[in-house]
């Protein structure tokens, strides 16, 4: 809400959804993209060669206050109502995106000058318009925040040398978004198509970003603000649904999959950089592994140069989460039922206290990849690579074909694969050696990533019970795995802290007392866990069904 | 959400309002520019009747004929209101309610439509769409003056079956006088008029709230 929806691009993704479904994309589609800056970084794009050579930028002070109703009825309709004041001028506006009451799906914008610096809502008359306000009552509205800023715009033309040309227009804004009470700075570019390739904008962004460490920006100035006057904080998202149609021609459905991965990740970026809520780490990591699980699950049809690096830096990133989440797992499902058990046992206080600040390090190790300009060149280099035609792009013809087909032939190609496989290494389940057990853990979890991806293709009860039976076995099998990563970080910590001025000794007993509490509960759920693959074995495949011829 | 957001007035008991509260509303969201639809349930029609007085420079509202059977409101239309019959069949009653996204009550204070109204809220809050709280139920108290002994006693009565009243509407002869004219109070530009529309506004802010 707010600025401008950016499409194709995730840089920018709009809103707090982000992980939710994207609107196909329409060749007119505005193309605008958002980066976080500190003004030493605002100063560093200024000297930057090619925004130096664009000549003398146009400097406006923007004043902007937003109105919503008590109950915030305009955020709630995906709507923004503000007055910008222009010299002694106001303008009114009013932005709206899709889904909207009244029978309507329109995106749209109503601006006019208006007298003075409150709303005034008799200059909008366009129905459709008054089918977002609804009744507004007298009084009804109030002022929720306002942004003030200083906008440099300059445009940029690049291309020529066999690239393709384009003009981009490159605003700077520094400044701050206040409400009565609370004041949060606002330091960014944005980067908005005017003409050209839409690839173009990202390669520019890409070109600032190899020389000043940029990062990714994900929510707008407007959502923001409300977050700022609602006291509310970027919360975690999970992945959320995808319905692809059975009918998607293959190249659209892998982008569409692969940005619905990029989502998740964005859209938890901020939530990471916060530091507060652990499920935003989690959520993060999720996304990636996603991403990496859905590149390799499309490998015999997506060419290897966007595979190649989509894997490595999904993987980079992932990892940088890695010791944040597996402190957070360790400290909240591992330490803390021992504790319970074993009150006042001074070797688990130093236990905790080693583990805490192994979190912390994990935090600050995230945040710093999160922010570091690799994770930002990752998500430009993608939204690059699918404004420039995605899956479709530099095909052979013999890929061609199978890319135009429908999806859902090749998903249930690959469901039947990746099902075959987890049977085939889960044969002797019983008596299965732990390493095995693992392997077979991973191989579970890419297949629970594929059915995610096509769940919408299979509508019904056979794939709710499948998944249902998917999810149980993996319960179990996940604890497994928690205990067996817990063992890899104790051990690391004792051998870290062995020589050390702490109680080593008291160390190593509590992380004894810790493995041993979970080695045991794991032998014991031993039988629930042999059920709960017969249960998956038995089960039966749910797109059989479903296949198309 | 797709489709106009319906309000649905009803209640068992005839005679309690719900026509005056169905054309207010209609003109309500008229008046603030809505694309608007009156739908009439009732064969007799007063809902209709109300549109054909209605003068020619008013904000303007499409009428439904829904007597017979219900119909579906045309395209484009952001605001639907669906002015029940008074006795309806389960059956009817049901499909009124699948597609209202409120259903607005009009009690008046007697102990004859309290009666009423507590058996109408039972029939329907078994009914999937409300069970589920994907219908709002907002409780009009009509012809009403707050603080009376009737009024308390209503209250009383709506806290017991798990209700509060939206809000009150006074008793004025405004609304027969507009009535008579096809008009709403939302078509008036007098004070008085104004005052009385202060009634309104918790019933509209609770039915912009459901989207």
């Amino acid at each position: 809400m707010g600025a401008k929806p950016m499409e194709p691009a995730p840089a920018a993704a709009e809103g707090q959804a982000a992980a939710s479904e994207s609107p196909t994309v329409a060749p007119t589609a505005e193309i605008e993209l958002k980066l976080a800056a500190t003004a030493e970084m605002l100063a560093q794009v200024r000297r930057s060669a090619v925004v130096a050579s664009a000549g003398t930028p146009v400097r406006k002070h923007l004043d902007t206050v937003y109105y919503d109703t008590a109950d915030r009825r305009l955020a709630r309709r995906r709507a923004a109502l503000r007055v910008r004041r222009s010299g002694k001028r106001y303008i009114q506006t009013l932005k709206t995106e899709g889904e909207l009451v009244g029978a309507l799906a329109a995106r749209g914008e109503w601006e006019s000058p208006i007298r003075g610096p409150d709303p005034d809502l008799s200059v909008i008359t366009d129905p459709d318009a008054r089918a977002v306000l609804g009744v507004i009552l007298p009084g009804d509205l109030a002022p929720v925040f306002a942004t003030r800023f200083a906008r440099e715009t300059r445009l940029i033309d690049v291309g020529g040398g066999g690239a393709p040309a384009a003009q981009i227009e490159l605003a700077l804004d520094d400044g701050r978004i206040e409400t009565l009470s609370r004041k949060d700075p606002i330091c960014e570019l944005e980067l908005e198509l005017k003409s050209g390739s839409p690839a173009a904008v990202f390669d520019l962004a890409r070109r600032l970003v190899a020389e000043i460490p940029l990062s990714i920006a994900v929510r707008s100035k407007a959502v923001r603000g409300y977050d700022l006057a609602d006291g509310r904080d970027p919360s975690a998202v999970r992945a959320g649904d995808l319905d692809i149609g059975s009918q998607a021609p293959t190249a659209s459905a892998i982008d569409r999959i692969l940005r619905h991965c990029v989502d998740h990740w964005t859209a938890n970026h901020e939530v990471v950089l916060q530091g507060v809520d652990p499920e935003g780490v989690h959520q993060m990591r999720v996304g990636l592994r996603r991403l990496r699980s859905a590149v390799s699950l499309f490998k015999s049809v997506l060419p290897g140069e966007p595979a190649g690096w989509l894997r490595s830096e999904a993987r980079w990133l992932a990892g940088a989460l890695g010791p944040a989440r597996e402190w957070d797992v360790f400290l909240s499902d591992l330490l803390a039922p021992v504790e319970t058990a074993h009150p006042g046992r001074a070797e688990l206080s130093v236990l905790r206290l080693l583990a805490e600040e192994e979190k912390t390090r994990g935090y600050a190790a995230a945040q710093a990849a999160a922010r570091d300009r690799r994770a930002t060149d990752f998500l430009l280099r993608f939204g690059a690579w699918l404004a420039d035609g995605g899956a479709r792009s530099g095909t052979e013809d013999a890929r061609t074909q199978s890319l135009d087909r429908p999806i859902a032939e090749l998903a249930a190609n690959l469901l039947d694969r990746r099902h075959q496989r987890v049977l085939k290494m889960g044969r002797g389940f019983a008596g299965m050696a732990v390493e095995r057990r693992h392997a077979l853990r991973i191989e579970l979890k890419k297949l629970r990533y594929a059915v995610d991806f096509f769940a919408g293709l299979f509508p019904g009860k056979a794939a709710r019970s499948y998944r249902r039976a998917l999810a149980r076995l993996q319960d179990h099998l996940g604890h497994l795995n928690d205990v067996a990563v817990a063992e890899r970080m104790l051990t690391a910590l004792i051998e870290q802290h062995a020589s050390g001025t702490r109680d080593a000794a008291g160390l190593g007993l509590a992380s004894g007392l810790v493995l041993g509490w979970h080695t045991r509960a794991v032998a014991d759920s031993e039988p629930v866990t042999c059920q709960d693959w017969a249960g998956f074995a038995a089960v039966r495949p749910f797109w059989t069904r479903g296949r198309v011829e | 959400m797709s489709g106009p957001l319906t309000v649905l007035v009803a209640n068992t008991k005839g005679g309690c309002g719900k026509t005056t509260i169905a054309t207010n509303l209609a003109g309500a969201f008229a008046a603030a520019g809505l694309t608007t639809a009156l739908a009439d349930g009732d064969r007799q029609g007063s809902a209709l009747g109300w549109l054909k007085r209605r003068p020619e420079g008013a904000a303007p509202i499409t009428g439904l004929d829904w007597g017979k059977e219900d119909g579906r409101a045309p395209r484009k239309v952001a605001r639907l209101v669906v002015d029940a019959p008074a006795a309806m069949r389960i059956k009817r009653a049901e499909a009124l309610i699948k597609l209202a996204d409120v259903i607005v009550l009009p009690v008046l204070p007697s102990p004859y439509d309290e009666a009423a109204t507590a058996r109408f809220l039972k029939r329907i809050e078994d009914l999937k769409p409300i069970r589920k709280s994907r219908t709002a139920v907002a409780v009009v108290g009509n012809r009403l003056r707050p603080r009376t002994r009737a009024s308390t006693r209503l209250d009383a009565f709506l806290d017991d079956i798990g209700h509060t009243v939206v809000t009150r509407l006074r008793d004025s002869t405004l609304y027969a006088e507009t009535a008579a004219k096809g008009m709403s109070l939302f078509d008036l530009s007098t004070r008085r008029a104004a005052a009385t529309r202060q009634d309104w506004s918790p019933l509209l802010h609770a039915v912009e709230a459901v989207v």
